[in-house]
């Protein structure tokens, strides 16, 4: 199976090596010695990437740094932030009869309010409406042209997601009876909200896959304007590992700048053609994230040029304006301050009791890389410990 | 009380929960079981009812899929070799099985008959006999094209029952995992590749000679069915006060699976498998059952974790993951859908 | 948030490309990059390709470790033989992937 320069081989056989990885540990337990020896006593580095999230998790990579190494999810789950108002208005859709097309992880997203006794589309399904979970948008795309029947999909993600639908929109691949609910998000602004209100961020790990699309560049005003260490990661374990070593590097230096890890597939300008594409199709706009409220400039929106393409003015509908919109979370849920890596899931009254894995109330523990799924599954952290 | 959901049925935490609330809690004691046997009040693979010089074992379960024909199976094959693994899985010898088909109005006659078929020649094969049955037509609409249920009966000797896992067992997986569960997914997201191919089939030939030859040493059997790998080691550690340790490296994935499972961010320990088992055996044997295993042409078998004496008040699993860090397996949760994030 | 799965373009049709994800795994996605070749290592996400992969700067990443190793072992003695031990690692992998 192995081929020479099989880069696809080569990932899993060098970004997953026990060896290196120890070695990686070693070296990121070097540099935390030095900091402590200058007094720091913690350092609290933020992704901004459920996927990065994921990695951590999976490989256990919380239980093998250092106690004083910190790291904390920010607002990188697109489904964790997808404001409830999209979920009900697709379980609406979907309940009259629509074909509804989404990803799985969207497919399970409660809203906070229920429509037709449905609070996701999931439950919509059980009710017997139409609901089609797709890999990607070209598959939901063809099946769609296929039936020819009313069909809307629930388009959620960032600026890697969203290239799909600027470019089978801008390619007219998309037929007649097909429409989107564009719920589109930028991540930078969304960093940037999270850093200005959590202030304690000692180095940030930037996501590579957003960045093949923004290119690395985006990230600069991390250290130019709030001194913040950031690297641009993949998502093997040894990358995350690695961007770790390289921030610790920077605080011990004292130069906060903006390094690529991820350079085997991230420049600093991006994906020329995915961002002509966004920008020919979507206008950005100011909009809503759950939990969070309004953010300057972090959705998209289609363009009036391709209009017909929208959901909400093929059926009547509209989306909600901020002084319509609420906060969208139950009583009780701080998944919004969770979220920004502001409060610990643990700060949540409800996290463990009412609100767990099997039962999730709040939107981060419905997502298998909420921050307080992620805590629930990480609870027994002293028992893993012992194994090592 | 909400609504019954898909998650209800998938066999995760969700399935568990649901089966305590519905029938459980109905239950006094003396409805659970039968004597020294086993029922309800401990769900294994089948119930067990004592009889002079053993005991009848006994299972009963309904099976759907989609699509119904798969790769390397369909649902007449999957029906038939399910209630045969259910019941080997207790230390029993499958005798007879009992069918119950319930098929919608308009379903293809051809269809029909060649999951019957299927589900024929697998007890044919096996020498299980079809002693009874029963099939309904529901009007159109009402059902998504075909249910088919399946009891099985058959006699042990000895039991082997889940909670007797004791600190040092090793344990044994028999064949590459998840792969019944990729061959669905992959088939559900329309992929076409030859690599994909269920291994559902009986595992008499496997479980026979161990139960005669090993039956004091094999402390648990199970087919890790829905749920997968993660859902079956998550039932044993808490159902005997054991705490189960896995190693990643040590996992038999085929190439494929993982590379289907990454790109549908799925996770193999969470796909079903039809035709593999997983086993607990005492160390000093470990070795023995597993040459045996080999033996018997399960090529692929290998140790890949062990119980250990528990420190925490609740069952868990943990993994050691590729990297040499650590982290609590979940019992997965909800259904198995592609994911982006 | 953004799963990307890497593989190898089998065939570019305009928009559309045929990518193997390794083991007979392929699948029709879009072709989201200027000048996508058959042959190209790329990264695909939610079926689309986002970005290609490059062979050059492929493991230019543990050029960072060795550096750090390197830094490390002026204050650190032990760091010197983690830097051995990474360059002999990747060697290996490097030699067993032909
Ligand atoms: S524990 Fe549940 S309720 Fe509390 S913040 Fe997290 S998701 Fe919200």
């Amino acid at each position: 199976m192995a081929q020479k320069g099989d880069l696809r081989y080569l990932t899993k056989r060098l970004f997953r090596d026990e060896i290196l990885a120890s070695q990686i540990v070693n070296i990121v337990r070097g540099y935390w010695e030095l900091l402590r020896s200058k007094g720091v006593e913690e350092v609290k580095i933020m992704n901004f990437c459920g996927t990065h999230e994921y990695t951590t998790t999976h490989y256990g990579i919380r239980s093998i740094l250092p106690p004083g190494v910190n790291l904390v999810a920010g607002p990188g789950c697109p489904v964790c932030i997808t404001p409830s108002f999209y979920v009900e208005a697709a379980v609406k859709l979907a309940l009259e009869g629509v074909t509804l097309y989404t990803y799985g992880d969207a497919y399970r997203l409660p809203a906070v309010r229920e429509v037709g006794g449905c609070r996701s589309l999931s439950e919509a399904r059980m009710m017997g409406a139409d609901v089609r979970v797709v890999y990607s948008f070209l598959d939901a795309v063809r099946d769609a042209a296929k039936h020819g029947k009313p069909s809307v999909f629930l388009a959620v993600g960032f600026e890697t997601t969203c290239p799909a639908y600027a470019s089978a929109i801008a390619n007219n691949l998309v037929p007649e009876n097909l429409t989107l609910i564009v719920a589109g998000r930028l991540t930078p602004p969304a960093a940037r909200f999270s850093v200005e209100r959590v202030g304690t961020v000692s180095g940030v790990i930037a996501p590579g896959h957003v960045s093949t699309i923004t290119g690395a560049g985006v990230w600069r005003f991390l250290p130019e304007e709030y001194g913040i260490p950031t690297v641009v990661s993949g998502f093997e374990p040894l990358d995350v590992m690695i961007a770790i070593s390289l921030i610790l590097r920077q605080i011990m230096d004292g130069e906060p700048r903006l390094q690529i890890e991820y350079s085997r597939t991230v420049t600093m300008e991006g994906n020329r053609r995915a961002k002509e594409l966004l920008a020919r199709v979507f206008d950005v706009v100011d909009a809503a994230w759950r939990g969070i409220g309004f953010i300057e400039k972090s959705g998209y929106a289609l363009k009036e040029s391709v209009s017909q393409y929208d959901a909400f003015s093929r059926y009547g509908m509209r989306e909600p304006n901020r002084s319509e919109w609420s906060h969208d979370l139950l009583p009780g849920c701080i998944c919004g301050q969770v979220i920004i890596g502001a409060a610990k899931p643990t700060d949540c009254r409800l996290f463990m009791k009412r609100c767990t894995p099997g039962t999730p109330y709040g939107p981060c523990m419905v997502s298998a890389e909420g921050s307080c799924s992620i805590w629930a599954r990480m609870g027994g952290r002293g028992v893993v410990e012992e194994v090592l | 009380m909400g609504r019954v959901s898909l998650a209800h049925g998938s066999g995760g935490i969700e399935t568990s929960h649901l089966l305590e609330r519905l029938i459980l809690n109905r239950l006094p004691d003396w409805m659970k079981r039968l004597g020294d046997g086993l029922g309800l009040d401990y769900p294994d693979d089948s119930a067990a009812i004592p009889i002079p010089g053993g005991y009848i074992v006994a299972t009963i379960d309904a099976y759907t899929v989609s699509p119904i024909f798969f790769p390397g199976g369909d649902l007449g094959k999957l029906s038939a070799a399910g209630t045969i693994n259910d019941l080997l899985m207790l230390g029993g010898r499958p005798a007879a099985v009992l069918d119950a088909i319930v098929v919608e109005e308009g379903m293809d006659m051809d269809d029909l008959s060649r999951i019957v078929e299927s589900m024929i020649s697998i007890l044919r094969m096996e020498g299980v006999c079809l002693v009874g049955g029963d099939i309904k037509v529901m009007p159109s609409g009402q059902l998504d094209g075909i249910l088919v249920t399946t009891a099985g009966v058959g006699y042990a000797s000895k039991l082997i029952v889940d909670k007797n896992i004791r600190p040092g067992d090793k344990i044994i997986v028999t064949g590459p995992i998840g792969e019944h569960g990729a061959a669905i997914l992959a088939a559900q997201q329309g992929i076409k590749s030859d690599e994909f191919k269920s291994d559902v089939s009986p595992l008499t030939r496997l479980m026979l000679p161990l139960i005669e030859k090993y039956a004091d040493h094999i402390h648990a059997a199970r087919d890790p069915t829905r749920g997968g790998v993660a859902m079956a080691l998550n039932d044993w550690s808490k159902s005997s006060d054991t705490m189960i340790v896995v190693y990643e490296s040590e996992l038999p994935v085929r190439e494929p699976v993982v590379n289907l499972c990454e790109m549908m961010g799925v996770d193999p320990l969470s796909l079903a498998s039809e035709g593999t088992a997983l086993l607990a055996v005492s160390p000093e044997k470990a070795g023995e059952v597993l040459e045996q295993i080999h033996g018997l042409g399960y090529n692929e078998a290998r140790i890949i974790g062990e119980a250990r004496s528990r420190t925490s008040s609740v069952g868990l699993v943990v993994l050691k993951t590729l990297i040499g860090g650590a982290r609590i397996l979940e019992p997965p949760s909800g259904e198995i859908v592609p994911r982006i994030c | 948030m953004c799963l990307g799965v890497y593989g190898k373009v089998l065939r570019v049709d305009g928009e559309l490309a045929v990518v193997d994800f390794g083991g007979g795994l392929t699948k029709d996605v879009l072709v989201g990059v200027e000048d996508v070749r058959e042959e190209d290592y790329v990264v695909v996400h939610a079926g689309v390709i986002v970005s290609r992969l490059s062979e050059k700067d492929f493991t230019a990443v543990f050029d960072f470790i060795e550096e750090a190793a390197k830094h490390l072992a002026q204050s650190k003695s032990e760091a010197a033989t983690y830097l051995a031990q990474i360059r002999s690692r990747l060697e290996e992998n490097l030699s067993t992937s032909k």
